[in-house]
């Protein structure tokens, strides 16, 4: 019966070594469909030089052009390099699988002893038998592994593409701001001149030209925060996107950032993130996992050290002696009881922990989009009441300096506030558009 | 009926221009409220009357026993007898009034206009007055300058109950001076004042010949507050008016004095603002010859070019018109010849700033640009001449086109115009003068 068996496990050994597995490469592509909803298509995994150069041709290409968000997003999917490292994890868990399709390797002995002229040598062969009979076990549960990997993968790679993309809204909002502040900066610039005429001229007091100079000044100053805000919104995009060097000078899209309006209710989205969330996924195949190692551990909790071996002697002058053995643990002091509860305890930890995120996932796609109604009823209100109220003051001003009912400094004062409004509009846009990056990553799909 | 044939007319007259200038009038509000979607509510009661004071276009006849006066863009109330009184009939209500084409005003007034109409009687005649309010809130009339049984005297809550809205009360007394007096409420004074509740009380002295003039002209003094791109007066203020008027017109929009070479002219002017008047007539020295408190004696009158009528006073001035031309007469605060102006406009006298406007226009592109007040304010009038807009229901702080460009001009500002060929009793506008050659200032060669 042994020796049947050995032939079998022989044959399945053949079968295991023959047959690969999963190749990284499909892991990979998986990858790639899981993302491709939220625009995680075209993942680029850098594995040679020739790729890495491919990559460096990918982003020159997209870079020569004004960046959009999607093509920022392009970019940080194949230049990122802490990507690239979350993409060496599906080569980590595909070898375990490997490794752990492959029995223990059969151990060879031989001694020899020599006694008055005697010469007795021993060639052994021990072999983990039952090993043999926890491969497809052991598969299994790099499958497993494997699967949670690509799934918790794609979920980094969604993770990214939401950072990305929110790191590009902020490098453009510090961009426009900057614009705008210029605008501001420039009125500010005009009631100087004119206050230090007036006071030139005998007009204005020193006190009055000092307060105007004064609300330059700190305009000045508002301006150069501007620019270091500018200066680190960028470096935060460059840093997602993996850009250095020369590869920095490029210039951000002017397309204007756009609004929806969401769905009048939230509902749907809940169900949505449970099942497209990858972390989600990933913590279901955790509990598989955490199931299986229970079983398997629970299987084998007695035999898993059992070894069979063959052993054949021959000494001087007598005939080969050959002799089959088998070795048994005792299970005297560990009944294997330890193990078995501790992976029980892991499974039903991952369990709770299973539930934990669903509560969770739920309770953010909510918050999320409450987040995305309000940020979107702000930035609407902005851009439909309070630029354009602001716009009207401007032009009724107008009227009134045309009436030389107000100054040239009121006049300045309302396009400032024009200035300082589209500001806050900008913001409040920004808000909405990061909220958007935030509820899909959130619902796991666009909205 | 009972009405005089002249006060008929009058008032016929009136309503006939009233009716002329309805769709004129709606289409200037039209133009200045024209950007907004939805038609300003211009009161806070349905359906204002809208008399939107047409220039005068009553030619008094010669009375039975008097000489009628002519009010500066306004009318004569009419009345009729019975049993040998004088009845008017008068209604307190809130009206709309054109101080100057673009710009309409919230007022209270009396029977549809603001002021209300000039009463005309005669000395020793028995009044009734009929009063009805129709006011949101109580007032009565104090006649200012009558002397009456103090019951009649309209002082709320002294000398009588307040007319509450929906009420009418009666007023009757005989008049026994002649004289120039006023009417106004003494109820919520600062409120119905503020507000153009006001009017002129002439009467004529029982002796027609007695203080006979060929050409006699009232007009009242009023001053509001009427914010830039606003319809009603602000009833708070006390001293920062923007709106200086005689009978509630601004110039250009009010009538001027036409008169006929020779002619004995008659001037009454009271004043209800808050501040005092000096008013100052070019061409012909005059002599104050009536006060609210009566005739002045021959012997105390003064030769005068500037007559300065305090708060609450009513000043009547004569002068014959000896000097053919187009004489001025205004207040002489400057301010008060002057439509709204802002108060904090800055000093820009003698400020360059040409080289500024590229810049500021860049941050207004919608925007023409232009910079103001360097060489003074004239260029104010030019602006508007060129068409820059200016915030709705609001009128230019100078204006006013003379044959020789522009008059800069606003508010408390009219004309008298002497002229040989005006025809006896013809009140009607002869025009601009023309200068005999030789008579105008010209520039040095």
């Amino acid at each position: 019966m042994v020796g049947k068996t050995l032939t079998a496990s022989i044959a399945a050994l053949v079968f295991i070594s023959g047959c690969s597995t999963i190749s990284q490469k499909e892991a990979f592509e998986s990858v790639n469909q899981l993302t491709s909803e939220q625009g995680g298509k075209n993942l680029q995994w850098i594995k040679t030089p020739q790729e890495a150069a491919s990559v460096d041709e990918s982003v020159k290409a997209l870079l020569s052009k004004p960046l959009t968000q999607e093509n920022a997003v392009r970019i940080m999917l194949i230049n990122n390099r802490a990507l690239q490292q979350t993409y060496e994890n599906i080569g980590i868990a595909q070898s375990e699988l490997v490794e752990a399709g492959l029995m223990r390797n059969p151990l060879l002995g031989y001694s020899i002893g020599r006694s008055n002229g005697v010469t007795t040598s021993t060639l052994s062969v021990e072999v983990a038998f039952l090993d043999l009979l926890w491969i497809p076990l052991r598969r299994e549960l790099g499958h497993l592994a494997l699967e949670e990997t690509t799934l918790s993968v794609g979920d980094t790679v969604l993770r990214s593409a939401r950072d990305a993309k929110k790191s590009y809204i902020d490098a453009r909002l510090a961009e426009e701001k900057g614009a705008l502040n210029r605008s501001i900066l420039k009125s500010h610039e005009a009631s100087l001149q004119l206050a230090v005429r007036q006071y030139t001229a005998g007009n204005l007091s020193k006190r009055d030209m000092l307060k105007v100079q004064e609300s330059y000044e700190r305009e000045r100053i508002e301006s150069i925060k501007l620019a270091r805000d500018n200066a680190a919104a960028r470096e935060a995009l460059n840093k997602i996107l993996g850009l250095y060097g020369s590869q920095t000078h490029y210039t951000l899209s002017t397309e204007p950032l756009t609004r929806m309006e969401p769905a009048v209710s939230e509902s749907g989205l809940e169900k949505r993130a449970i099942v497209n969330r990858l972390d989600m996924r990933s913590a279901i195949k955790s509990v598989d996992y955490a199931a299986l190692q229970a079983g398997y551990s629970e299987n084998t909790r007695l035999l898993d050290e059992l070894e069979l071996s063959v052993e054949s002697e021959k000494t001087t002058g007598e005939k080969r002696f050959n002799t089959f053995g088998i070795k048994l643990p005792i299970p005297l002091f560990d009944f294997g009881q330890a193990r078995v509860s501790k992976t029980q305890a892991v499974y039903n930890q991952n369990v709770h922990r299973l539930y934990e995120t669903a509560v969770n996932i739920r309770s953010e796609v909510r918050e999320g989009y409450a987040h995305l109604r309000y940020t979107f009823d702000i930035a609407r209100s902005y851009d439909e009441v309070v630029v354009k109220n602001n716009q009207q003051i401007l032009e009724e001003t107008q009227l009134f300096y045309n009436g030389m009912l107000d100054g040239i400094y009121e006049l300045l004062e309302d396009q400032r506030r024009l200035g300082e409004v589209k500001m806050e509009a900008l913001d409040a846009l920004g808000d909405y558009q990061k909220a958007q990056a935030d509820l899909e990553y959130t619902i796991g799909g666009k909205l | 009926m009972g009405h005089d044939r002249r006060d008929f007319l009058g008032l016929g007259a009136a309503l006939i221009a009233t009716a002329a200038l309805g769709s004129k009038a709606e289409a200037s509000e039209h133009d200045h409220a024209g950007h907004e979607s939805k038609k300003r509510q211009l009161t806070l009661v349905k359906n204002p009357k809208r008399v939107l004071s047409p220039a005068t276009l009553i030619t008094p006849q010669e009375g039975k026993n008097y000489n009628p006066v002519v009010t500066l863009n306004g009318w004569s109330l009419p009345y009729e007898m019975k049993e040998g009184i004088k009845e008017f009939r008068i209604i307190v209500e809130p009206v709309v009034r054109e101080f100057a084409p673009g710009m309409v005003v919230n007022c209270w007034g009396y029977n549809g206009t603001s002021p209300g109409p000039t009463i005309e009687a005669v000395e020793g005649d028995r009044v009734r007055l009929i009063v009805t309010n129709k006011l949101p809130e109580h007032t009565t009339i104090h006649w200012h300058g009558l002397i009456l049984p103090n019951g009649m005297d309209g002082v709320g809550g002294l000398t009588q109950v307040q007319i509450a809205p929906g009420e009418t009360y009666v007023y009757e007394f005989t008049l026994r001076q002649s004289g120039t007096f006023m009417y106004h409420p003494h109820a919520d004074e600062m409120v119905q004042m503020a507000m153009g509740c006001m009017g002129m009380f002439i009467v004529h002295p029982k002796a027609p010949k007695a203080h006979k003039v060929d050409r006699d002209f009232c007009f009242l003094l009023a001053s509001y507050d009427v914010a830039p791109g606003t319809y009603t007066p602000n009833p708070s203020t006390m001293t920062e008016f923007n709106i200086w008027s005689f009978n509630s017109r601004v110039f250009p929009g009010i009538d001027s004095m036409n008169v006929r070479v020779g002619d004995r002219v008659r001037i009454r002017v009271g004043n209800l603002t808050m501040t005092n008047h000096p008013i100052h007539m070019h061409g012909h020295p005059f002599e104050v010859t009536c006060t609210d408190g009566g005739w002045v004696p021959k012997s105390a009158r003064w030769p005068e070019v500037t007559i300065d009528i305090g708060v609450g006073q009513v000043r009547a001035f004569e002068f014959v018109a000896t000097e053919e031309g187009d004489w001025s007469l205004h207040c002489h605060k400057s301010h008060h010849t002057m439509g709204p102006m802002g108060h904090s406009v800055p000093n820009m006298i003698g400020v360059k700033q040409d080289d500024l406007t590229e810049k500021i226009s860049d941050l207004m592109p919608d925007y023409m640009y232009m910079p103001m007040g360097k060489n003074g304010m004239a260029e104010m009038q030019d602006m508007v001449e060129m068409g820059m807009k200016i915030p709705e229901n609001t009128l230019p702080m100078m204006t006013g086109k003379g044959p020789f460009g522009p008059i800069e001009m606003g508010g408390m500002f009219t004309l008298v115009k002497v002229r040989k060929n005006q025809p006896k009793g013809d009140y009607s506008d002869p025009g601009w003068y023309e200068h005999p050659n030789g008579t105008v200032a010209k520039k040095m060669n």
